[in-house]
């Protein structure tokens, strides 16, 4: 995330930034007039990036084998690892397809509305 | 009416330049001079335009005015006063409109009056009065990519009159336009001036176009490039609106021809750098120049060849520099004269165009006379791209080395004095290109 702001800040034009200075934006205005806008779509890939490898670790450390013990805790991460384990293939399945339904409407309901402002809204 | 008693009043001086200098370090030692002891006097009451050849350096100054760049040396004072940072008088518009593209039409002239803590409500109504005064009304709620470019722009006027500045600072605001819309944008824009619409007391415009200078402007001022210098100063006493067909008008175009071409002699005359710049301009172009210049008898107006190849300055000044260079012209006073070499090149066949380039090229352009002799001493014959890079931003700002190598390579292989390889990255000299072909002594140049 922190590298796409990066690039989003020094993908900001020249002329942007001297019209920014001879206009006197300072402080917050600058900010909420110049960068934070310019960001924003870099922000938003940020974002979903970030979003999904978060939800990624979480699902597999629901269930881990460490030592001989088992510690898991309720979720779809332990559904699917615990019937892969035990070969519970109709279950495997269903939970597998759960899961991609999940991660398709979260990305159709939530991120592409916001991706799509980005792009026209928010496109230098 | 205030307005009519700022304008009767004696001008004052509103910004003065004092000795301005901007230069940059080179990375590998010595400095890149851009602009060199500059001084002027912008005062109420005048249009002034800034014109020049390309990488001049005009731009670099106006951003000086603006206080967006501190001068290397020199101060800038306005209204008395030295400038240490963004000028509060002036407004800038810029060539390529530099509007915030997620606020609307309304929100973008009104940015730089609440950045001035305007209240609100009168925010509003001069913003509103801004949009009307340039001809937007109705387009108040419009994002700017739904405007044309026109329309974009008259958003970035709208934007800088509205903060009323003392002066008005424009960096080649109608270049990005087409003929008509900058015609119609220009008009209107002297509209508002002549009509005293608006309090600003001075414009500063920086343009490559010669007719639109001594159409608009009280005062124009003429740069000299590496390092910019003033060159001339002209004050074209007409009243406003200017005939372009009149003959003062059409003399004062000749007359500014003439300077921007006739400064060759004064600049190579000054202890320059070594390496002298050479005018980036394609062969295509310069071939063309000269084929059309015989086409007309073998001298043409400048102006008017400018109008024919509906080219502006910075295309066709640097072809003309180029046959110049290349000993296939003279400029004349805004007139473009064939030398005998320009004829003869203008009748010969494809191939013996590319001998009479060579020729022109080794004999009389130094830089390629450097590179040849350079690759000639080398066992191969070759050398790599990047160290002939090396000397030329010895001389030139990074940016600027790059271009004239890359018009280097293209006249040396036009002309077969030298190859390129794009791969490798190297430089050869043609095998079959040897000795008195290369360095060509001038009874051969006669005999082709």
């Amino acid at each position: 995330m922190l590298f796409n702001v990066i690039a989003g800040a020094s993908a900001m034009p020249q002329d942007l930034l001297e019209c920014a200075a001879i206009l006197k934006l300072r402080g917050w205005m600058r900010w909420h007039t110049l960068w934070l806008p310019a960001i924003f779509p870099y922000l938003v890939t940020g974002a979903i990036t970030a979003q999904g490898g978060a939800w990624n670790a979480s699902i597999v450390s629901e269930y881990v084998v460490f030592g001989g013990r088992t510690l898991q805790t309720t979720g779809l991460g332990a559904l699917i690892a615990g019937a892969t384990q035990r070969g519970n293939y109709p279950l495997l399945a269903a939970s597998t397809i759960v899961m991609a339904a999940i991660v398709v409407l979260l990305n159709l309901l939530g991120w592409r509305r916001v991706m799509r402002a980005a792009e026209e809204r928010y496109h230098l | 009416m205030e307005d009519s008693t700022v304008i009767a009043s004696p001008p004052t001086v509103l910004l003065d330049a004092r000795g301005v200098t901007v230069a940059f370090d080179r990375p590998g030692g010595g400095r890149v001079l851009v602009l060199d002891h500059l001084d002027l006097q912008i005062r109420s009451g005048e249009i002034l335009a800034i014109l020049g050849p390309s990488g001049s350096g005009k731009s670099t100054f106006l951003r000086i005015l603006a206080g967006l760049l501190l001068p290397t040396d020199g101060t800038l004072l306005y209204r008395d006063q030295p400038l240490r940072g963004p000028n509060p008088g002036v407004a800038m518009v810029f060539q390529t409109f530099a509007l915030f593209p997620w606020l609307t039409v309304l929100q973008n002239v009104e940015v730089g009056l609440q950045a001035l803590h305007v209240p609100s409500t009168d925010c509003r109504a001069r913003a509103l009065g801004a949009i009307d005064l340039i001809g937007l009304d109705g387009f108040e709620s419009a994002f700017p990519k739904e405007l044309s470019g026109g329309g974009r722009q008259r958003v970035g006027f709208a934007r800088a009159l509205v903060v009323e500045p003392d002066i008005l600072l424009m960096d080649e605001p109608f270049s990005a336009l087409d003929v008509l819309t900058a015609e119609n944008l220009r008009t209107d824009l002297l509209e508002l001036w002549i009509g005293r619409k608006t309090p600003t007391r001075a414009m500063v415009i920086v343009t490559h176009s010669i007719e639109e200078a001594v159409f608009i402007a009280d005062r124009i001022i003429v740069f000299g490039a590496n390092p910019a210098r003033i060159v001339a100063e002209i004050r074209p006493e007409l009243p406003h609106w200017r005939d372009r067909h009149s003959a003062q008008f059409l003399a004062l175009v000749d007359q500014i021809y003439g300077v921007l071409t006739g400064g060759r002699e004064r600049r190579i005359a000054q202890p320059g750098p070594l390496i002298p710049r050479l005018p980036i301009a394609q062969v295509g172009l310069i071939a063309g120049l000269i084929e059309l210049v015989h086409d007309q008898g073998g001298r043409a107006d400048l102006p008017q060849l400018s109008a024919q190849l509906q080219f502006d300055l910075d295309d066709l000044l640097p072809a003309v520099e180029a046959a110049e260079l290349l000993g296939f012209a003279v400029p004349q006073a805004g007139d473009i004269e064939l030398t005998k070499e320009g004829h003869a090149f203008a009748e010969a066949t494809v191939q013996e165009k590319k001998v009479l380039f060579r020729q022109a090229l080794v004999s009389r352009a130094v830089p390629v006379q450097e590179i040849v002799q350079t690759l000639g001493h080398q066992a191969g014959r070759r050398m790599p791209a990047e160290f002939f890079l090396d000397i030329l931003e010895r001389h030139f700002s990074s940016e600027e080395a790059r271009r004239q190598l890359e018009i280097l390579i293209r006249w040396g292989r036009y002309a077969e004095a030298f190859s390129y390889d794009e791969t490798s990255g190297y430089l050869h000299l043609e095998t079959e290109v040897d000795g008195s072909d290369a360095i060509p002594s001038r009874a051969d140049g006669a005999g082709v």
